[in-house]
């Protein structure tokens, strides 16, 4: 008979290969000398799973004062970041990772970790200083701000695209729900079309076009969501069945997620022809240009993580096993708010209910991200 | 079988294919024999070696480290993963299954389920070696550390200068 204890030590690195909290690999660090030994020799850093970072403190919580509250959806576990969280200065990076807009650094939420920002313009700190306003920081060094105007659904939208040598404001004045930044342009999509505004395209204000969304015939959009796979722009829906109100009733088993990718060069050819046929005679509908494609089975290696203010694809195969690919995790609007998780690939799965967030939670802008927690010793990737 | 020259390498090929039909003997270290298909031995990485190198196939091989109730649970898995190259949707669904059931039973002796990773690791059979390392790791998700420590019988033997950097590290609330 044998006991864990008794488990030859090159075993221990295998088991603690199959945690993806990073709450359970930090406690198994914390077990004996043994186990803290074994993290040493992972083969290589551990996936972990992400954690929803709240817009501002939680009023409700005794411990607000200590600073940003995160949450791990599939441990149950609440995280507060010392120190952070005074005003809403979160900036989502567009590979799952996090920060918060400190002094000129993105700073890292849970370790403080600080890098500089290649953006030097003074305005850029009014835009995230400003509550409300929505940061996402590209892979390729592109740093996108907008603030919405609640003049109750849809929103109106005025935003800017920051590179490292340009800046120039984005669409203003526009109606949108979720904001991307893609290969050059900033894509806006509320619950019925969607706006493109390019670097150096026309003047902000002068963009009238807009392409509807894709119909989902039978449902209604919640809410849209834009997120980029594998170099592609991506549109995630929310839909409920028709007929459903969308008031804080929690009619969770009506709630599905489609996928579809966007085709950006399509889209900027379309809009160029309606531009045109509006300067011209105008009139009609505008035509239904096929940028959008229906891709659900194609990723379904991949599960989405729908939050605010962007949103990203993870490889399922990552976590082993542990989230299902071809589903979506996003946050339901209730009080306090909860998580679900659907499924796209099979049309019409009853949405999953994964964690009801703790007490004060009722702002459904939670940001997902890649927790990168500080684990000493630090984690060796073995050469 | 060893490849002297080009015939004798066509011939271990002939051999290789037939495979599947030959029969290979484990011996458990108490003594008892069990005759498995070699493409069930060969889920062993250990075993395959053995055979590669033109080990004693027809002695048989002895297992000193694996008692005969765990090397039967272990042949269990073995056959079904190496006798049956799942080709369908519902064919790998069906193996899924059978890892799903295989996992639960051990999941509910956890003697014999350190007893299987054990063999599963000496004889190197990585399937095996996923399987139950990820149930033992799913009986620690959501334990505290003094929670672990008691549910394995595990001895605290941290340093002072340990518990400060795990205090560090778990600020959990």
């Amino acid at each position: 008979m044998t006991l864990i204890s008794d488990l030859p030590p090159e075993l221990l690195p295998c088991i603690a290969g199959h945690l993806h909290a990073a709450v359970d690999v930090v406690r198994f660090h914390a077990v004996c000398r043994e186990w803290r030994d074994a993290l040493r020799y992972l083969p290589r850093r551990p996936s972990f799973l992400p954690w929803l970072l709240a817009p501002w403190p939680t009023p409700d919580d005794d411990t607000a004062a200590g600073g940003g509250a995160c949450r791990c959806v599939f441990s149950r576990t609440t995280y507060h970041a010392p120190g952070l969280g005074i005003r809403d200065k979160r900036v989502a990076h567009s590979d799952g990772g996090a920060s918060w807009f400190v002094g000129g650094l993105f700073v890292n939420p849970l370790t403080g970790r600080a890098t500089a920002c290649a953006v030097d313009d003074p305005y850029l700190s009014d835009w995230i200083d400003n509550e409300g306003s929505r940061c996402i920081f590209s892979g390729d060094g592109t740093l996108l701000t907008c603030r919405f105007y609640d003049a109750g659904p849809p929103l109106s939208i005025y935003g800017a695209i920051w590179c490292p040598d340009y800046q120039q404001d984005a669409d203003s004045d526009e109606r949108a729900c979720a904001v991307a930044y893609h290969d050059g342009a900033a894509v806006c999509a509320d619950l019925a079309r969607c706006y493109v505004h390019e670097i150096g395209g026309p003047a902000a204000g002068d963009q009238t076009t807009f392409l509807p969304l894709p119909d989902e015939p039978g449902k209604v959009r919640r809410r849209s969501y834009l997120l980029e796979l594998r170099g592609e722009l991506l549109l995630a829906s929310v839909l409920q069945d028709a007929g459903c109100t969308d008031d804080d009733d929690d009619d969770d088993d009506r709630l599905s997620v489609s996928v579809h990718a966007f085709d950006l060069v399509a889209a900027l050819n379309a809009l160029d022809q309606l531009d045109a046929a509006v300067d011209g005679a105008g009139g009609g509908d505008p035509p239904s240009p096929s940028v959008w494609e229906k891709m659900d089975g194609a990723t379904g290696d991949h599960v989405l993580f729908l939050g605010y203010p962007s949103s990203f694809a993870v490889e399922a195969a990552r976590y082993g096993g542990e989230v299902p690919g071809g589903s979506a995790y996003f946050v339901g609007r209730s009080r306090p708010c909860r998580v679900y998780r659907c499924s796209f690939e099979d049309d019409g799965t009853a949405a999953t209910l994964v964690d009801t967030l703790p007490a004060g939670w009722n702002d459904e802008r939670c940001m997902w991200f890649l927790p990168e927690p500080d684990i000493a010793p630090v984690i060796g990737v073995r050469t | 079988m060893a490849s002297g020259s080009g015939a004798a390498a066509a011939a271990a090929d002939a051999e290789e294919k037939e495979s599947g039909s030959r029969m290979i003997t484990l011996t458990s270290n108490e003594g008892k024999a069990f005759v498995v298909t070699e493409a069930s031995a060969r889920q062993s990485a250990t075993i395959r070696s053995m055979v590669d190198d033109g080990g004693c196939v027809d002695k048989g091989f002895p297992l000193p480290n694996v008692d005969s109730k765990t090397l039967a649970r272990v042949i269990q898995y073995s056959d079904e993963h190496g006798n049956k190259e799942p080709h369908t949707v519902d064919e790998r669904a069906a193996l899924a299954k059978f890892d799903r059931d295989f996992i639960a039973e051990l999941d509910a002796d956890k003697a014999f389920l350190y007893d299987v990773t054990m063999a599963a690791n000496y004889l190197h059979i990585q399937g095996l070696l996923a399987l139950t390392t990820q149930c033992v790791a799913d009986t620690i998700k959501g334990k505290t550390p003094e929670e672990i420590r008691t549910a394995f019988g595990i001895e605290y033997d941290l340093t002072a200068q340990d518990e400060k950097e795990i205090k560090e590290e778990d600020t959990h609330a």
